[in-house]
């Protein structure tokens, strides 16, 4: 089973979220909506690289448009690795807070 | 970049390929471009559009350089900890000795073998031998702060410093060329990972 960090699965839930539209740029704009916070792109292209070395997620080329000086787009999408990595993320989160009431309060 | 609307500075852009394996080297900046053309520039005006490309562009930079500046801190922090004349300068300026040469070199090795691209290593090692080279000014800073006031006494100083920072960014480069140039032609390794 691949463990991945709490960046990784915000990437692969932005990748999932975006589906065909998930690109660099769009990525990053989705998982700082998400994480409610600024993000670097080059925190975001890292995990990129290594979700990808990670058989997680893979990625194909696609022509760009007039805006971006017809540089290329490169499209990202989650492998079913990267898939069963998120669901095991889910349940193990979900299975360490089960039986607790929510939302946890202070004890005094 | 030759087209005719608002674009990020050349340099900025320029920095930012460097980093970037061949298969990077159109959809990243692009991404970027993207961003600044339709949502920054517009709504940030030109200079703060700017910096945040910039801010962008480091925080790509970072992402590939941050081991070889672990490697140059713990040296300098080494260096400092024991005695004088166990790690000879090469070239009579700070942050030129053996091992300093020695961390430059596989710097550059490091980000050539990274990209594939020589001009990766040539960056991060210079970039690498400038935070070298800085390191000894936030020791002074720390052990003697009074040496951070001397210059403004005496403004020669201030060439010396410029001198000084001169040799070892010019030891920084050689020494980062020349590992690159090694990055370059040995085969891809593992930090390699993406071919098309």
């Amino acid at each position: 089973m691949e463990t991945i960090g709490q960046f990784e699965q915000a990437v692969l839930v932005a990748l999932i979220r975006l589906g065909k539209d998930a690109y660099g740029r769009a990525i990053l704009n989705e998982v700082q909506v998400r994480l409610n916070r600024g993000v670097s792109a080059g925190a975001v292209y890292a995990t990129l690289e290594r979700l990808e070395a990670k058989g997680l997620a893979s990625s194909t080329l696609a022509p760009g448009t007039a805006i971006r000086g017809g540089r290329a787009r490169r499209y990202f999408v989650p492998t079913a690795a990267g898939v069963r990595a998120l669901n095991d993320a889910k349940s193990a989160t979900d299975t360490m807070f089960r039986g607790l009431a929510w939302p946890l309060k202070v004890r005094t | 970049m030759n087209d005719t609307q608002p674009s990020p500075p050349r340099w900025a852009y320029a920095l930012l390929r460097s980093m970037l394996r061949p298969s990077d080297s159109e959809s990243i900046p692009g991404d970027l471009l993207e961003e600044y053309r339709e949502v920054r520039r517009p709504s940030l005006g030109q200079l703060r559009a700017d910096a945040w490309y910039v801010t962008h562009v480091l925080s790509v930079l970072w992402r590939v350089v941050w081991p070889c500046v672990v490697a140059i801190a713990a040296l300098r922090i080494l260096s400092f900890a024991l005695p004088p004349g166990w790690n000879p300068s090469l070239v009579p300026a700070p942050g030129t000795s053996v091992l300093d040469a020695l961390v430059i070199l596989w710097a550059g090795y490091y980000g050539s073998q990274r990209t594939g691209r020589v001009s990766t290593g040539i960056v991060i090692s210079t970039v690498t031998s400038l935070l070298g080279f800085k390191m000894f000014f936030l020791y002074a800073a720390i052990t003697r702060p009074s040496l951070l006031l001397a210059p403004f006494e005496n403004p020669f100083i201030f060439v010396i410093m410029a001198v000084l920072l001169g040799i070892a960014l010019g030891f920084g480069m050689t020494a980062g060329i020349a590992g690159a140039a090694v990055g370059r032609w040995l085969p891809p390794s593992r930090w390699r990972t993406r071919i098309s």
